[in-house]
């Protein structure tokens, strides 16, 4: 069943401060990706890949085409951008790993995964928040504090923590293996074919070979929605 | 998704002779939901939320609220008397100076006291009670509830006109620069008890803040101000990440970027 749909979208950044530059970045973009599959996005930087991630969840507005969420019968174009028809999908529809995490001034890391764990409506979610710190490898130590003061690496695994308790039918995943050991990349190989084999619809870009071979079931060459010179986006 | 707003606004204009203050804002708020007016000075934000509290009274437009009691009350149409009632129950406003939202000759416990004492309250027990659980749930020892504001430090103060407003359960609350002029630990300290206890009680909020970082950090939806005019809205991390208007563009390019 197919979970997340781009029909024709299009995006163009307009820098104003910089005299009205016209950046198009995308032009075009169709493909879909259905339950149970990992679609890996490939391509070389700055041709868009994060783009297409931040418009599925809502965080980039289009200026043409539609991004479609499947729900049961419905569908919600996340990019009509509507601020409550948006947190509701990222409420119940749509999960995301980006590569950095936002951090809260004082909550500590355990706190942060478990009110992911509740907001998915887990049964216990402080233990379940703690399994999955511990599959990642996070010292316990760590657990009770802030992650403002954790290593790229520590702070990158407790974004995949709150991203992967979630129950969300599609996720996208932003090179979330970028500061991570291998023991730590074969964990999130592990998660993500769980996830897959649990259903969900996944939308993903990841830099490591062996991590893509991994966990891809199929890979999209962004080039193809490059925008053409000369052509009306 | 389709329940009645809280809080309807429409058309909402004050203009100070020639001069504009806001022009045609128009917004609706749900229950629950925070947010963000931003600007610069003079950008209107402070005469909006002044109009939408009703300490100033608008040129044209309107302000429905749709009250605890299922009823919806155009709040232009209410007597002196019938908003206040309101304003003392259902909404409250964090002032970003602490002294004119707090009564500073009167002790903490007083200052959360009294807003309980306003809705009927009578029993002394009770609202000491409530006044110092009110002070631990803003990290303020209860201890200090018979000292009086002035001898609280900043951010304390704020804090305590938070519990002050939070005591009555209101449903709405008004914050104008509720953490400028407080040093940046003071502040985080705030952001974070602010972004709790929105969460907690489902509080719906409008926050006006010129600080981009105090709006990302706890507002859903963002209202940029521009010379009294709304110039853009969307969801917040939408509207930080991928501004459309030129303004907009401005205000986010001028932030400081501190790494993480």
């Amino acid at each position: 069943m197919t979970r997340l749909r781009f029909e024709g979208v299009s995006k163009t950044f307009v820098r104003h401060l910089h005299g009205g530059a016209s950046l198009p970045v995308l032009q075009q973009a169709t493909f879909h990706v259905e339950g149970g599959e990992c679609v890996v996005l490939t391509g070389p930087s700055g041709t868009g890949k994060s783009t297409l991630l931040k418009l599925a969840y809502g965080n980039y507005r289009a200026e043409g085409g539609r991004v479609l969420l499947q729900h049961g019968d419905h569908e919600t174009d996340i990019s009509a951008g509507d601020p409550r028809a948006v947190l509701a999908a990222r409420h119940t529809l749509i999960g995301y790993v980006s590569q950095f995490l936002s951090v809260i001034p004082r909550i500590g890391a355990l706190e942060l995964v478990t009110t992911a764990a509740k907001a998915a409506g887990h049964d216990a979610p402080e233990r379940c928040a703690q399994e999955m710190l511990a599959r990642l490898r996070l010292p316990e130590a760590l657990w009770p504090l802030p992650p403002s003061t954790f290593s790229g690496g520590e702070r990158q695994r407790v974004n995949i923590a709150i991203g992967m308790v979630g129950r969300h039918p599609i996720l996208l995943l932003d090179e979330p293996t970028a500061s991570l050991d291998k023991a730590n990349r074969e964990v999130v190989v592990e998660l993500v074919r769980e996830k897959r084999a649990a259903g969900a619809a996944i939308l993903a870009i990841f830099h490591d070979q062996d991590v893509r071979e991994a966990v891809a079931t199929r890979t999209i060459d962004v080039a193809a929605f490059a925008p053409q010179p000369g052509v009306a986006a | 998704m389709s329940e009645t707003p809280l809080l309807s606004v429409s058309d909402l204009t004050k203009h100070y002779g020639q001069r504009i203050g806001c022009d045609a804002v128009s917004f609706a708020l749900w229950s629950g939901e925070v947010l963000a007016v931003v600007g610069e000075s003079g950008s209107g934000k402070s005469t909006l939320l002044s109009c939408l509290w009703g300490d100033l009274t608008p040129t044209r437009g309107t302000v429905h609220y749709s009250g605890a009691d299922g009823v919806v009350r155009d709040m232009g149409g209410l007597s002196e008397a019938e908003r206040r009632v309101i304003q003392r129950t259902e909404w409250g406003f964090v002032r970003q100076n602490a002294a004119e939202g707090l009564r500073m000759g009167v002790s903490a416990g007083g200052n959360v006291g009294e807003r309980l004492m306003a809705v009927g309250a009578r029993h002394y027990g009770a609202i000491r009670q409530s006044a110092a659980e009110w002070l631990t749930r803003v990290e303020i020892d209860p201890a200090r509830m018979d000292e009086a504001p002035s001898a609280f430090s900043g951010g304390m103060r704020q804090r305590l006109q938070i519990a002050r407003n939070l005591v009555t359960e209101p449903r709405l609350m008004f914050m104008d620069e509720p953490t400028s002029g407080l040093d940046v630990s003071v502040q985080a300290r705030l952001l974070d008890l602010l972004r709790s206890l929105t969460r907690d009680l489902g509080l719906a909020v409008i926050i006006v803040t010129h600080d981009l970082g105090v709006a990302r950090l706890l507002s859903d939806r963002i209202m940029v101000m521009c010379a009294g005019r709304v110039i853009e809205t969307g969801l917040t991390d939408q509207v930080l990440d991928d501004p459309s208007e030129p303004y907009t563009q401005l205000l986010v390019a001028s932030v400081l970027e501190v790494a993480g």
